[in-house]
């Protein structure tokens, strides 16, 4: 039955295919698009840029929390629409596909910016955070380490929740389900540790707000349209009978 | 065949779960606007870090840049690089000096009490009584705008030979002294 349901290995495999193709276009294009940022900020204000490469400058402290704030934003925004993917709403506008796509591409590029938000730490001075500090959770003592361990797990169950899609033909579609529904946890545990690790959330929280009220709404759409359906399903069938 | 369309009348919530949320289109054409999207979204996240860190560098700045001194003694945080330029480009009838490096306005805070102010008084102490000459000579056509009059109305003292060090400071003092004559004339 679940054989059935899955669909043909040639799709799959046409699947990761462009999506190594994708990963690969986006990292290259990234790339670049930052370097020509940095050429342009220096044609800017050479000040400014000599400021921010000085020794004791805060620089990778700045792009670690500008990177957590964009890749909390965007892994809002993932959970929000992949909770509305599932009802009619995507259907109808843009279309699955297109909707699946993005979501997909909006998965991968705040699972770098969440990255990037714990890898730029080893540049901090002020911090001196350890690669094993940075790997292994409730590690790094120098700065709450339960809220940050808490933000590291959430990264790891974000990887599992992302690396599903290339799984999915060895767990099987209700296994890569039920892997998803760990995409809530993920987003719990990156707001609590965007909230009491943050050093921005004075300034945050209606970010904060908005993003929980975003996840909330594709949570009631998804439930109401999973009753719904499942009413009408109950009906079609009575009539059948 | 009633079974069939009883099928197809299931809804898409049930329909894209037994996909298992692949949809149920298998194929890969995907509109141009969809690229588009990607690279806008792309290009938000990367100006939305820029914007940040920008933000960022200027709020510490302005939290860890000492407030200096002006000369009237009030207190200011000298302003970030960035904003001294363009507060000089868009300011209107502002020179377009080069833009001084910071540190010398911390030292012109940390420095004592100039002594032109001293200067200054003393000329205002003594203006009066040239003014008060010079008001007679008022017909002349010296207007309330014009300052030149006061200057030439106050005797320099011959300066004696060597040239005093202070004298870049005494260039202020023709401007110091237009106050007392205005009030001179408002006055009358």
């Amino acid at each position: 039955m679940d054989a059935k349901r899955d669909r043909p290995s040639n799709l799959q495999s046409a699947d990761s295919t462009a999506d190594g193709k994708s990963v690969a276009t986006f990292v290259v294009g990234l790339t670049i698009g930052q370097l020509a940022g940095a050429f342009f900020l220096w044609l800017w204000s050479p000040t400014l840029v000599e400021a921010l490469l000085q020794e004791r400058s805060k620089l990778y402290w700045f792009l670690s929390r500008s990177t957590g704030i964009v890749g909390y934003v965007l892994l809002s925004g993932v959970v929000g629409t992949g909770l509305l993917l599932s009802t009619k709403f995507a259907r109808r506008w843009p279309g699955i596909q297109v909707a699946l796509d993005l979501h997909r591409y909006v998965s991968l590029l705040s699972l770098v910016m969440v990255s990037l938000h714990v890898f730029l730490l080893l540049g901090d001075r002020w911090g001196n955070y350890t690669p094993k500090q940075l790997v292994l959770p409730f590690t790094a003592t120098q700065y709450r380490p339960f809220w940050v361990g808490l933000g590291q797990i959430g990264l790891y169950s974000f990887l599992l929740v992302y690396g599903s899609f290339w799984m999915r033909r060895w767990i099987g579609s209700s296994g890569w389900r039920r892997l998803h529904y760990l995409s809530y946890g993920c987003w719990f545990l990156s707001t609590i540790h965007g909230i009491f690790a943050g050093t921005d959330t004075p300034f945050l929280v209606p970010v904060y707000e908005i993003a929980a009220g975003f996840v909330f709404f594709g949570l009631v759409v998804r439930a109401a349209s999973s009753l719904f359906s499942r009413q009408r399903s109950l009906a079609t069938g009575s009539s059948i009978r | 065949m009633v079974q069939r369309s009883a099928r197809s009348d299931l809804s898409t919530s049930d329909q894209h779960r037994r996909d298992g949320g692949r949809g149920d289109r298998p194929s890969r054409r995907q509109p141009a606007n969809t690229h588009a999207t990607k690279a806008l979204l792309t290009l938000s996240a990367v100006a939305s870090i820029a914007g940040s860190v920008l933000a960022m560098s200027v709020a510490a700045y302005h939290e860890e840049t000492p407030a200096a001194t002006d000369q009237d003694g009030s207190q200011f945080t000298p302003p970030f690089p960035r904003e001294a330029l363009v507060s000089r480009l868009f300011a209107p009838g502002r020179d377009l000096t080069p833009i001084a490096p910071q540190l010398p306005y911390v030292e012109i805070a940390q420095l004592p009490p100039p002594p032109v102010l001293e200067i200054v008084a003393d000329t205002a102490a003594r203006g009066p009584q040239p003014t008060t000459s010079s008001g007679a000579t008022a017909p002349h056509g010296v207007t309330s705008g014009q300052a030149p009059a006061a200057s030439s109305s106050i005797s320099p003292a011959p300066a004696p030979q060597p040239v005093p060090p202070r004298q870049p400071r005494v260039v202020v003092q023709p401007r110091q002294v237009q106050q007392p004559a205005a009030r001179t004339r408002s006055s009358r």
